[in-house]
């Protein structure tokens, strides 16, 4: 048994018999002389103090003179290492250098590598990891500067959380006062700086020495990657990083074991209600939100849709289903609801607008028809927090909540919906044939309605997304930004059918989200030597637009297209409603919203960033070689950008 | 679940677009082009009023006129009012003529990127 490393003091050990001896020396006088004054109060015109404090007395002061051959930083590196943790983004900051040193000096030049990544925003840091983990299935790791780079991260840690995205995340922290040598060093190290995440954060911890913070590293991963995912923290004593390990290497604490993590999944007999359920329905609809968390998820949904013969509606927010599957009927979700006796949501984010219709003077209404049962298995609600409403509004139209992980209930619900389905098949087979007529006529409908402005300029989104598609559908292509804000035309007129070809959006719709996002979801990509391509808004970008010098700077291959509305689109739609209602017209509601005079040259932004870059693209015939150079560029390993005047939508 | 829709304005029930406008008061196309952006239809409707996920399709073959005369004055769903106070007779008029004066599309046949979709 390893015996517990003290936190206090942590003193280089050939100094501490020496700094001791001198503290007790030094010490007396201090004590003494303030027991003289009354009260504890100086004189008008007595000392202010004593006189120096000699560097000795200060019990834990730094020697910048020292060396030595171990160190904190180094045995966390071990630890994330031990994890499985490769990649470490960060914008560098004093509170975590000795991180950040043994990062750059030990986990990446000693194997396995914990590659180093920089970025110019702590919020790319932590969006980096959220779209990465996205593509991966786990965490990597970001680091931010005590109280200002938390700051900084915090929208993209609130993103992740509503997401439901693992982020591992530490922040550097000098807790021992005495031994902040500057006034940053006092303004960057807060008594507690998580508490201003830890509404959106899963766990966080300020562990107190080595050990620990290999307990909490380790604890801090396992909860990140126990459904609900989401982001954890830990704060980071910036001395222990720096410091030699207490005792030397000799004393180097072992790194806690990680067991096998299995989620939570429904009870046998619930899961046996509800298949009883399913298997008798006439007209089940089966709503996926977060629930294909990995492949096996999506492979897991298709096969209780395919044995039913239902209906999936994918929400968008995951890869959960493919998107030329006969069964999926996005599209139609107003209509199966309306008719669906049984419907089944898998880790829905909004369970009461799934079943209530809510009309334009506020009037609430079932959604679905009498006597139709809504059954939810979720993660969601095994973790609920305060404050921050990604809960959304309560229903009491759920009949039977299985407070469960959607993608390990699977498994035994598809199981259980075999074994009691009918010998004959007939009705099954028959209604799976109804909905992949109707998966065909609706691919027919969005073919009609692209052609639709198929020409003009600025270019329609159809355009945009088919030009895409037409120079990634020969590659393994990945699809690392949403598709909503496109009037999700990808995935009305895209084939795509693996996990990694699709992430999802922001989660939090916290603006900046996708270029680093992106970049993150690519980097994964990349070792997988897959084509990644991420459509990004203009707004959005100008949010963050050094995460394309990280891109360059790191190699990272990936073609980003602008949505070049030149406006905050979203937000302008909404100011012309108000206007309108105000009666005061829409003349003016540019202001504040519109992005031109100047019009943004994204291209040349780009280039200034290191990047390959074309545009503005303003007539939708150029647009095809453009994409075709930029393609070729991405496929030779560097990231590009192409900036396309477009729509609105 | 679109999250983001605002302006759902579903669009009635039509007649033939051509049936109708003769009904129409005589409209300006280049000027009706120039209300349609300056006023923001376009923001969800799109340039040539082909629509999106924030607001239906409008062109070709548009909506009888006093169809979009009612929607726009007293829209059902989420679109915005264009009143009297903010919108002239003529504004309308001009709207719809610029619609009725957008040509016929392609056909998906006609576009190789669409007719080869998957």
């Amino acid at each position: 048994m390893v015996s517990e490393t003290p936190f206090q003091p942590r003193r280089r050990g050939f100094l501490k018999g020496a700094a001791l001896g001198g503290l007790a020396a030094a010490a007396a006088p201090i004590a003494s002389q303030a027991q003289t004054q009354d009260s504890g109060k100086r004189a008008a015109d007595g000392p202010r103090n004593p006189g120096p404090t000699p560097a000795d007395v200060e019990a834990t002061n730094r020697d910048e003179g020292l060396t030595y051959a171990s160190c904190g930083g180094d045995y966390m590196v071990d630890v994330l290492r031990s994890l499985g943790i490769e990649y470490f983004a960060a914008t560098p900051g004093n509170t975590f250098m000795g991180l950040h040193e043994a990062v750059v000096n030990y986990g990446m030049t000693t194997a396995p590598s914990l590659r180093w990544l920089t970025t110019m925003h702590e919020e790319a840091s932590v969006a980096m990891c959220h779209g990465y983990a996205k593509i991966e299935g786990k965490p990597m790791a970001c680091a931010f500067h005590g109280a200002v780079g938390t700051q900084h991260a915090s929208m993209a840690i609130y993103n992740a959380y509503v997401d439901r995205a693992p982020v591992f995340m530490i922040t550097g922290v000098g807790l021992e006062a005495d031994r902040r040598k500057s006034a940053i060093d006092w303004q960057h190290s807060p008594t507690d700086g998580p508490a201003l995440v830890r509404d959106f954060t899963k766990w966080d911890d300020t562990p107190g020495n080595l050990r620990t913070f290999g307990e909490s590293a380790v604890r801090a991963w396992k909860f990140a990657m126990t459904p609900p995912y989401g982001p954890t923290l830990l704060a980071v004593d910036t001395e222990m990083q720096e410091d030699e390990i207490p005792g030397g290497e000799a004393r180097r604490p072992p790194i806690p074991r990680l067991p096998s993590l299995r989620p939570p999944s429904g009870d046998a007999n619930t899961v046996r209600e509800v298949a009883r359920m399913l298997v008798a329905a006439e007209h089940p609809l089966i709503y996926a939100d977060r629930c294909a968390r990995t492949p096996e998820g999506m492979k897991l949904t298709i096969e209780l849709a395919e044995v039913l013969g239902a209906p999936v509606v994918d929400s968008g927010n995951r890869m959960n289903f493919p998107w030329r599957h006969p069964l999926n009927q996005s599209s139609r979700f107003g209509a199966l609801r309306g008719q669906a006796d049984v419907l089944l949501a898998l880790e829905p984010g909004d369970p009461f607008s799934l079943v209530t219709n809510k009309s334009k003077q506020g009037d609430l209404r079932p959604a679905l028809k009498q006597g139709a049962k809504s059954i939810t298995i979720s993660s969601v609600e095994l973790y609920p927090k305060g404050n921050y409403q990604d809960l959304e509004r309560y229903t009491g139209d759920v009949d039977i909540a299985v407070e469960a992980d959607a993608e390990a209930t699977l498994p035994f619900l598809v199981e259980e919906v075999k074994r009691l389905m009918p010998v004959s098949r007939s009705a099954y087979d028959s209604r799976a044939q109804a909905h992949a007529k109707a998966h065909l006529e609706d691919i027919n409908r969005s073919k009609q309605a692209a052609v639709f402005g198929w020409d003009d300029s600025p270019i329609s989104m159809p355009r945009l997304a088919m030009e895409m598609y037409d120079v990634m559908r020969h590659e393994d292509w990945s699809l690392v930004s949403h598709h909503y804000w496109q009037s999700s035309w990808a995935q009305r007129l895209w084939a795509a059918d693996k996990h990694y070809q699709y992430i999802g959006g922001s989660g939090g719709n916290g603006v900046g989200y996708m270029t680093p996002a992106g970049l993150g979801a690519a980097l994964a990509n990349q070792k997988h030597g897959r084509l990644s391509v991420g459509v990004v808004g203009d707004g959005d970008l100008m949010f963050g637009p050094g995460s394309l010098w990280t891109a360059a700077h790191e190699r990272i291959p990936i073609l980003y297209i602008v949505h070049n509305n030149r406006s905050y689109h979203q937000e302008i739609m909404q100011l012309q409603a108000i206007a309108n209602r105000r009666q005061r017209g829409v003349d003016r509601t540019g202001i504040g919203c519109s992005i031109t005079n100047p019009n943004i040259d994204y291209a040349a932004v780009a280039k200034g960033l290191g990047l390959f870059s074309a545009g503005p693209i303003e007539n939708p015939k150029d647009l095809g070689p453009a994409l075709r150079r930029a393609i070729a560029v991405v496929k030779a390993g560097e990231p590009a950008l192409i900036d396309v005047v477009s729509q609105g939508r | 679940m679109k999250r983001f829709v605002l302006f759902l304005a579903a669009a009635p029930a039509l007649l033939s677009g051509a049936a109708l406008a003769q009904t129409a008061p005589k409209g300006d196309v280049a000027r009706g082009k120039t209300v349609f952006a300056s006023y923001g239809c376009w923001q969800c409707h799109g340039y040539q009023g082909q629509g999106s996920n924030a607001g239906p399709k409008l062109a070709p073959n548009p909506m009888p006129y006093e169809a979009l005369d009612r929607q726009m004055r007293k829209p059902r769903d989420r679109m915005p009012a264009y009143t009297h106070k903010t919108t002239s007779d003529q504004d309308v008029a001009d709207v719809y003529a610029y619609l009725l004066s957008i040509p016929k599309a392609k056909t998906v046949a006609e576009i190789p990127l669409l007719a080869g979709a998957p």
